[in-house]
This record gives structure tokens, sequence and C-alpha cells, in this order.
């Protein structure tokens, strides 16, 4: 508590003169020790103040001046110091009291008087022996009658007869050594495994992908700066790999010491943004994508009714899948696959490409580069739902400038996990009429001549002199396509030779009018055929792996 | 490089407090990010340490 003094005023005693003079000598007093403490005293010898008010004009001798001073005690004290009078004061204009010695307890007191040394006792107080602990052997062991007896004898003539000891005991603490887990016979795979379960659910480990760091040296990002990334993205319109976020937007080189935590550092917080950002990249491109960014590839579907189309999918891959473990794979165009720009994610594909690399990860940016025409494509993979099928889209512009239905394609997987090559078979131009479907009015399946360089499955070809029972269809409705067993039906209708009011087609040319409609394999449109318990679908037996169709029976 | 599945998980080996305790030491130590397959060696290093410090220790010497 901070409290004011209240300054009184001062009344001086004596004479009008002597009154007059002590005012002069505590004014004089006070400006000398005004930077000194209150209670300090302020000394001037009585010589000094009379030269000192000699030269104002006073000429108030020395005994004079000493009689004022001493008409007021209360204000003015006069020491003698080497048979010189000194008159002293404070500033408080209080004479200075001598303090006193405080007499109860304190805390200076206590180092300068010590309490004196006890005395000890005049006996010494006994202390405990320590004893060799009693070792009982004969502790488990079967003692017979005279055993016993002699022991007890021996043991009330060896037992002294002095006062027991109290017995201490020790407390021991064994702490078992730990040994780190023998890692030797455990495969890396198992291992990665092992750590992601162990520190992957530390929070103070950060982890993403296949790095890892503590997370309190993890950068962190302002909102501003998330905004700044944001924007950024929606401006290029695609995503961008966090190799990009971390030049162009928080200006980091490649050169920088500080340019691998940084670029960790955007993949950690922004893995914890689920609102604002998605993870769609993988181990070596990692690519961030945000809200509002064009769907890569066609926008004449929407991406849930192709995954409901691949749904069959899910039946024919393997439980699970070997990711990158193929190296290339080829794989012959539909006519879906063509004009939507797709690829399936089969059990192929799934050994080519690669997987999932953060849990619940729906898709992932890869680029697809084709050496022949110098381009590179970004092309977006869709993992499979547990009830949607995966594809890849993104490929309508490398199969229209390049490619026909029918045509043959290679991919080809790098160093690079997001990175693969395509390529197709270049050959010698040659045209034909080939199915086209024609937007432009109404829906419709027309055949006009086209003029292509690549190499095509004949088979696969939709060529007019083939599949000329396709001109001027319309594309089936709905409700129609939804069901595979219906789309064979009507394929069988469309392109199937008539006997009989029957229909009869071979497998692979009915596999390519099939996938005019909608995506389906060889194994699903097999299984379609053979395992018809309507009746409705039978093997052909005149000709060569050909099945017909018998209509009006509901397949 | 995939996520893992929880099948995968449980039929893994576990790792110790003592491996646990050497791993975060490493990632204290780190100023950079530490890959899966440095954590891995690190923890193989760590075992064949151990390993040869057993078989040269007073006791296996004295016997």
């Amino acid at each position: 508590m901070i409290a004011q003094r209240e300054k009184q005023a001062l009344k001086l005693a004596g004479s009008k003169r002597q009154q007059e003079l002590a005012g002069k000598v505590l004014g004089l007093l006070q400006a000398r020790g005004m930077f000194m403490a209150a209670n300090s005293p302020i000394r001037v010898s009585l010589s000094a103040l009379t030269d000192f008010l000699e030269r104002q004009g006073d000429k108030s001798s020395a005994a004079f001046l000493q009689s004022a001073a001493e008409a007021n005690p209360d204000v003015f004290a006069i020491e003698i110091v080497d048979d010189e009078p000194f008159i002293v004061t404070t500033r408080d204009g209080v004479a200075p009291s001598q303090v006193r010695e405080i007499e109860k307890h304190s805390f200076a007191a206590r180092f300068f008087t010590p309490l004196p040394k006890t005395e000890g006792s005049a006996v010494a107080r006994s202390r405990p022996r320590p004893r060799d602990p009693v070792v009982d052997a004969l502790v488990g062991m079967e003692l017979t009658g005279n055993v016993e007896e002699a022991a007890t004898d021996v043991a009330a003539a060896v037992e002294p007869d002095v006062e027991e000891a109290p017995t201490i005991l020790a407390r021991i603490i064994t702490t078992q050594v730990i040994k780190p887990t023998d890692v030797t016979q455990v495969d890396d795979l198992n291992l990665a495994v092992a750590l992601r379960n162990r520190l992957g659910a530390d929070p103070r480990v950060a982890n993403f992908g296949e790095q890892w760091l503590m997370e309190e040296r993890v950068p962190r990002f302002s909102r501003g700066d998330l905004r700044r990334l944001r924007d950024y993205m929606q401006e290029k319109e695609q995503p961008l790999t966090d190799d990009d976020l971390t030049q162009d937007v928080l200006g980091v080189r490649p050169g920088a010491p500080d340019f691998e935590l940084v670029r960790f550092g955007i993949d950690y917080r922004l893995s914890n943004e689920h609102r604002e950002f998605e993870f769609v990249g993988t181990g070596s491109q990692r690519f961030w994508s945000t809200s509002g960014l064009p769907q890569i590839g066609t926008t004449r579907r929407k991406l849930n009714e192709i995954g409901t189309d691949f749904r069959f999918l899910l039946d024919e891959e393997p439980e699970l899948p070997a990711h990158r473990t193929r190296e290339s794979v080829d794989h012959t165009l539909t006519f879906y696959e063509f004009i939507h720009g797709l690829l399936p994610y089969d059990a192929e594909m799934q050994a080519l490409l690669l997987g999932p690399v953060v849990p619940g990860q729906k898709s992932a940016v890869l680029t697809f580069e084709c050496p022949q025409s110098f381009t590179t494509y970004l092309v977006e993979l869709r993992f499979p739902t547990p009830n949607r099928g995966g594809f890849i889209l993104g490929l309508d512009d490398f199969y229209t400038e390049n490619l026909v239905p029918g045509a043959v394609i290679s991919i080809q997987r790098t160093e690079n996990d997001g990175h693969y090559r395509v390529e197709y078979v270049p050959e010698a131009p040659q045209s034909n009429q080939l199915l086209e479907l024609d937007e432009r009015r109404a829906l419709r399946y027309v055949f006009r001549p086209t003029t292509f360089a690549c190499g095509v499955d004949n088979v696969q070809l939709l060529s007019e002199e083939r599949f000329a029972g396709l001109a001027n269809e319309k594309p089936l409705d709905e409700k129609i396509r939804r069901r595979p067993e219906t789309v064979v039906a009507a394929t069988f209708e469309r392109i199937g030779d008539a006997r009989d009011a029957n229909f009869s087609a071979e497998f692979q040319t009915l596999l390519a009018g099939v996938n005019v409609e909608r995506p389906m394999s060889a194994t699903l449109l097999r299984s379609i055929l053979e395992q018809d318990d309507t009746g409705a679908f039978s093997r052909d037996p005149d000709v060569a792996d050909s099945y017909t169709y018998v209509p009006g029976r509901a397949p | 490089m995939s996520a893992p599945d929880s099948e995968s998980i449980s039929s893994t080996v576990s790792l110790n407090e003592e491996d646990v305790a050497y791993l975060m030491n490493l990632l204290r130590n780190a100023t950079q990010p530490v890959t899966t397959q440095q954590l891995i060696d690190a923890l193989r290093r760590q075992s064949e340490q151990f390993r040869s410090g057993e078989s040269f220790s007073p006791d296996s010497a004295a016997s």
C-alpha cells in the first residue's frame, strides 16, 4: 500500500529575529540535502553557515545562530565534531532522532546473533550397531525332532540377554532393464507400420506421408498465409504442388536451407485444414487442391455417375492390391473411355499406379506425359469408394488429338510415383468410317470418315462395316444403361446377326458394342452371358466364342 | 507409398518404450524432416549395437 505523507506547516520558536534566522538556516540545509532521504541527517558546520550568511549580507554572529538553532530543538540538533559545532536537521525539517535498535527478533539480527551451540548430553546416545543379516539356511528344509530340540538349545545358550536393537530394513528397488526390440528379423514394411502405429498417435510428432518431425519444429502459417495459398491456387485454376506453393507464395527458393522444412510445413499444416484444402497428390508430387477449382476432365457426365458405371470393378479388384509392381500396362480404348477421356482403375492399373497416400484420400492428381506429342496432361485418379469404382479422367485432349476408339495405348511408370508416360503405336495414316457421338442436334450415333495414325485392335475398332446397326441410334435411356444385362440385350439387337428372331454376335464384337454405352469388362460380360438364369443369353453352338440372344425373355 | 490398412497393423511387430524413446530423441535432434526409411535404419542400427554390446559384455566374456 502506498501512503502519502502529509507535510505539516513548520512553526519556529524564539524571538522574531531568531525565527527569521532559523527559517533561513533550515532552507539552506534543506537545499543542500534535497536529494537525500527524508530522514537522513543533513549536517553543516556553524562556521560555514555564518560565512555564507555574511556573504549574503546577514551579519549574525555564530553565537546568535547557534542560539536560534537551540531555540528550535524539534527542528535542529547541534553536534560537536572535533570541537566544531554542526547544525543538523533532515529534509522533513525535524531534528534527526537516534535510531533505536530493534530488540525483537529480526532477519539481520539472526545473522549477527547466532544461537549458542547446544551442549551435548553427558550420556552418549546408544546407536544401533549394524548387524549382519541373519540367513536362515534351514528354511524350506524339514527338521527332525532332535535337530529342532538341539537348535532350540543352541539358540537359548548363544542368545545374550541384551535388548534387541531395532532392525532397519533396507528397501531395494529393482528396475528391469528394457532392451530395444530386436528388429533384425523384421522387414521394412512391418517396421514402417509399427512406426506409424506408435509415433503416428503421438501428438508431439508431426507426420505427413513418409516424413516425420517434432510438431514444435514445424513452421506455422497465419490465416493470411493460408488465404494467399488458396487465392494462388484459384488464380492458377488447378491443383498445385507443395514445391510451387513454397516457391511462388511463400518465396522460399529450392536451394534455401529451410526449403524442405517449409515444404513439410505446408503439407502438415494444410492437412489439418480439412475445410479449405484437400490433398490430391502422391509421395513424389504432393498436389494440393482447394474449393472452387474447375474439374479436371470431362463435364459430360458427373463424377459420381462415372464411378457408378465402374462399380463392377469393385468385384474384380484384388483384396490387397500390389501397387506399383508392374512396369507398364497395355490398354485398348473403348468408345465410352474415348468420349469421356477416361481409363479404368482396374486390377492392372492398380498394379501400375499407386494407392491413396494418406488415409481417406479421395483422388490423386497425376501427370501423364506423351513423348510423341511433347505434351504433359494433368489427370485425376479417382480412388474407389465402397460403392463406386475407380477411374482416371482428364485424357480427353490426348485421345481426340491422337487416337480413335479401339486404339492400343501403353502406360509406363517412372521413378516418380505421380508421373507416367503414355504412348500409342505410330502407324501410317489410314481412313475409315468410324463411330462418333453427334452432339450438334439430338444426341445420336453416326459414322464419319476419320483419318488416324495409331495402332488399333481391329476387333475393337468401331467401323461402319462391322457396327452399322449403331448408325443413327440414340444413346440408351439412363434406366436401361443402369443394368448391364439390359445393355447387353440392347447391343445384341443393334449389332447382332438376326437369325430366326434371335440375335447372334461374337464375344469380342459384343464387348466393343456394349462399351459404347457403358464400361464393361470382358469378365463381367462373360459372366452375364454364361450365368443367365432367364435363358435370354446362350452360347451359339455354330460359331466359336459366339452367343445368341432371344428377345422377349427379360434378362 | 500408400496408406496403411488396419489388418496389416495388427499383424506387425510392436515397438517398446525404449525404441520410442530412442526415436523421439532422434526426432528432437533433427532440424529437417526425417523419412520413415531413415527411422527404420536408425532402429536397425540401435538393435545391432545393443546385440553386439551384449555379446561382448563382461559376463559373457567371463563365461
